[in-house]
């Protein structure tokens, strides 16, 4: 990188444009707008077109000639050391292949941008481009699918390609930037956050120019996010804030209040959503969205486009002279459908995955917002207790355009009630066979309510390709189950699981140990039920006291709670709070006890050998083995629990 | 006007060049043809090989329809004009094309409505008739590919890395 001292530092980049001399190299010159202002040189066959470029790199055109090729990594490799590119760009052809292998050796980053006359076939040297270089760009929407999720299309020189939200570019333009943070515990990325996707179409239907910054996918630390975030100048940050996120949070916005001039700082997510004035404090946001963010954000940016504050912005929480005011509620999205669809394009799809899925490609649904059922552990602060079902044709309309439009292998429904009304259940496993989507495999992510599913329904779902579901059983003791005002019997449990077996599904069952008043012998029945009912998968928690919860008043009230910082309520896993009969060790050993008694079982190995035989189902199993090695050895406990993420229903 | 278009492609495309011939004979309408690197030369429309880029978009606005290839540059070009278009795929079988991308080109083309696919020389005339009006609003997504790559170049000088 050459710096270069003016009034300010300005960096330069050195750049690399690889492409042959046809269209390729047409292409490349169309996108040279991008490189102004960097040092950029050429890399190509010798050909008419190519003596003409300013700095050119010029070799003879012997593409299937292996010797040649052979010398082309020796001269690249001069020209490396000679000319130090911080990126390579490539248009292709074939010639991306010596130039990006080279990068590779000098780790160097790279970019590769499919010709536009591959449209629903990629070429040869694009799918080894597809796993050699670091970012693939393809032009044509009927290509993206074709490729996977490391494909990404980001406009296209002759493709048309409107932001998901619509694009209305006005006279002043907000750019804005979603921020993600790793969680406390670590870094997490099982499936692509669906409430930031949300927040950008609703953003990009503003006119604000919108990026993404997920610190887990991407394996970020707060200081780069903060570099990421200073290079890219936005107008305004957003972080979508939970508990477990909220330290990493902090962390990022510190960095970016000691920058310059620093952005309007934003944020909303359920423990913003509880919690405003801790997030308005001095030094943290501007603004808090409270609830569902979609209608406040937009309005709220309108605005603060035009110079002005939050004044009259419903649902707002924020800075008045200096004193804290919340705006009155805004009433939440009635017509869900008129929402746009989440968009995905802006995220690295790549880099998700989940030992809970088939398919590493996997994107999340939400069908139904709301619950109104009063589980004592669950947040509802967000979405509400009123229940809000999208219609069937509208729910069916995303999955498919999650299919066809990103080409996703796999599909979570990642609603709390999925199933509440049957009817409309039936009418989309209906829709999915009628459409030809029944091939591609989903599962119900958030769990189903055992008082909810009938033979019929599991059977529905199953001949529309749904593969596994979750119910939240909790625990394996009524009285417990009570406690927890979850509303459902052992008997309902029981019946629920032998349903969804014979129904042919895979079957999840979630539990939670170290409830209030929930002694040694409980767990042990729990973990004797769970044998009992013998799921495919079962998956336990310790109880969690999250801001805005009944549990967590609960605990608040009756003086239980045992936290410093939100910090020690964000490591999964650990007892929070006192329980009455148990002490935060023997949760803690219950916890591994039950995992290991669960994963270590020989009929449960039993049913993994199938699964191995695919590429994914044999790194999923590999990295569960890891997993199960974590509930054996003591003190480990507290990194695998972390990556069950935040779960209500 | 029909202005036809067969690129900067060195295998032949006869079955084209022969059927505006005898489309131009019935007629009668002025049919002008860039042949490129190809052999078969029209006995009844007009042609040239290449002409500058700037003559070429000029000769496009003024065509009543424009019949091109289904290579990229050439659709490309055709959707600038803003003219009504016909796109005919070089096919492989015919040792028009080495594969046969220019089928894929030219169905996306139909897909999206900016122009019209022919594939079987009997419908072209009737084609070059009726043409599909030319998309009015049409606008490639130039613009956000190249901000994509400026946001590549950020990330690389914030980082390090992509």
């Amino acid at each position: 990188m050459r710096t270069e001292t003016n009034a300010e530092t300005v960096k330069r980049l050195s750049i690399c444009l690889a492409c042959s001399h046809g269209g390729h190299l047409t292409e490349m010159l169309s996108l040279a707008e991008a490189f102004e202002g960097h040092d950029a040189f050429y890399f190509c066959y010798d050909a008419d077109t190519t003596r003409a470029l300013p700095r050119a790199h010029l070799v003879p055109n012997r593409p299937r000639n292996p010797l040649a090729f052979v010398a082309n990594l020796f001269r690249l490799a001069r020209i490396f050391r000679k000319e130090r590119p911080d990126l390579v760009v490539s248009t292709g052809a074939e010639i991306a292949i010596p130039v990006v292998l080279v990068a590779k050796l000098f780790r160097v980053p790279s970019v590769y941008i499919e010709c536009g006359a591959q449209v629903t076939r990629p070429s040869w040297t694009g799918r080894l481009m597809y796993w050699l270089a670091d970012r693939f760009y393809v032009q044509w929407r009927e290509l993206l699918r074709v490729y996977g999720p490391r494909a990404r299309m980001r406009g296209s020189l002759i493709d048309e390609d409107e932001p998901i939200g619509g694009d209305r570019s006005r006279e002043r333009r907000l750019k804005a930037t979603l921020v993600q943070s790793a969680y406390a515990g670590g870094f997490s990325s099982d499936q692509p956050p669906m409430g930031l996707a949300y927040i950008a179409s609703a953003l990009e239907g503003h006119g604000c120019e919108v990026r993404v910054i997920d610190a887990n996918a991407e394996r970020l630390s707060a200081q780069d996010v903060t570099a990421l975030i200073a290079g890219q100048a936005p107008d305004l940050v957003c972080f979508t804030v939970t508990t477990p996120l909220l330290p990493g949070t902090l962390g990022i916005v510190k960095g970016i209040r000691a920058l310059g001039q620093p952005p309007m700082l934003i944020a909303g997510g359920p423990h913003a959503t509880v919690l405003p004035e801790e997030l308005l404090a001095e030094g943290a946001f501007d603004y808090v969205v409270r609830s569902e963010g979609e209608v406040t954000l937009g309005e709220l940016v309108e605005r603060l486009a035009q110079g002005q504050d939050a004044e009259g912005v419903a649902g707002v929480s924020w800075r008045k002279n200096g004193r804290i005011v919340h705006n009155p509620e805004r009433p939440l999205c009635a017509e869900l459908d008129a929402l746009p669809c989440p968009d995905w394009s802006l995220f690295p799809l790549g880099r998700y995955s989940s030992l809970a899925r088939r398919n590493d490609f996997c994107l999340p649904i939400i069908t139904s917002r709301g619950c109104p059922y009063g589980c004592t552990f669950c947040y509802k602060g967000v979405f509400g207790r009123r229940l809000r079902l999208r219609p069937a044709a509208d729910v069916v309309d995303e999955w498919q355009f999650l299919v066809e439009r990103y080409g996703a292998r796999e599909i979570a429904v990642i609603d709390d009630v999925f199933t509440a009304d049957a009817e409309r259940v039936q009418a989309i496993c209906a829709m999915l066979t009628e459409r030809g989507l029944a091939r591609i495999p989903w599962s119900t992510t958030n769990g189903l309510r055992v008082n909810h599913v009938t033979p019929e329904l599991l059977q529905a779902m199953k001949a529309a390709g749904c593969y596994r579901v979750y119910f939240g059983a909790e625990s394996g003791v009524q009285r417990v189950i009570d406690s927890l005002n979850k509303n459902i019997t052992i008997e309902q449990v029981r019946a629920a699981v032998r349903a969804a077996h014979e129904a042919g599904l895979e079957v999840g069952v979630y539990f939670m140990l170290g409830n209030l008043g929930e002694t040694l012998a409980d767990t042990e029945a729990t973990m004797r039920f769970c044998r009992e009912l013998d799921p495919d998968y079962a998956q336990y928690t310790v109880a969690t006291p999250y801001p805005g919860t009944a549990l967590y008043d609960e605990v608040v009230t009756s003086g239980r709670l045992r936290i410093d910082a939100w910090d020690d309520l964000a490591s999964y896993g650990s007892m929070a709070f006192d329980s009455g009969e148990l002490t935060s060790r023997v949760v803690a050993r219950q916890y591994r006890k039950a995992l290991r008694k669960f994963y270590c079982r020989p009929r449960f190995l039993m049913r993994q050998l199938p699964g191995l035989t695919t590429w994914t189902g044999f790194k999923h199993r590999l990295l569960g083995l890891g997993l199960v090695a974590t509930f054996i050895v003591p003190g480990w406990s507290r990194r695998a629990g972390r990556r069950r993420g935040e779960r209500t229903a | 006007m029909i202005y036809v278009t067969l690129g900067t492609m060195f295998l032949d495309f006869p079955r084209l060049i022969r059927k505006m011939d005898e489309i131009a004979l019935s007629t009668g309408e002025k049919t002008v043809i860039q042949i490129g690197l190809g052999q078969t030369r029209p006995e009844t429309c007009e042609f040239f090989d290449f002409k500058s880029r700037d003559e070429i978009l000029r000769i496009q606005r003024e065509a009543r329809v424009i019949v091109c290839h289904a290579g990229i540059g050439s659709v490309l070009d055709a959707l600038e004009a803003r003219r009504p278009f016909v796109v005919v795929p070089r096919l492989k079988k015919y040792n028009e094309h080495m594969s046969d991308h220019q089928l894929d080109i030219a169905e996306a083309v139909q897909r999206r409505g900016w122009g019209r696919m022919v594939m079987d020389m009997a419908l072209l005339a009737e084609a070059c008739a009726n043409p599909t009006p030319a998309p009015p609003s049409y606008r490639p997504a130039e613009a956000r590919l190249v901000a994509a790559l400026r946001d590549d170049i950020e990330r690389v000088m914030a980082l390090g890395r992509l």
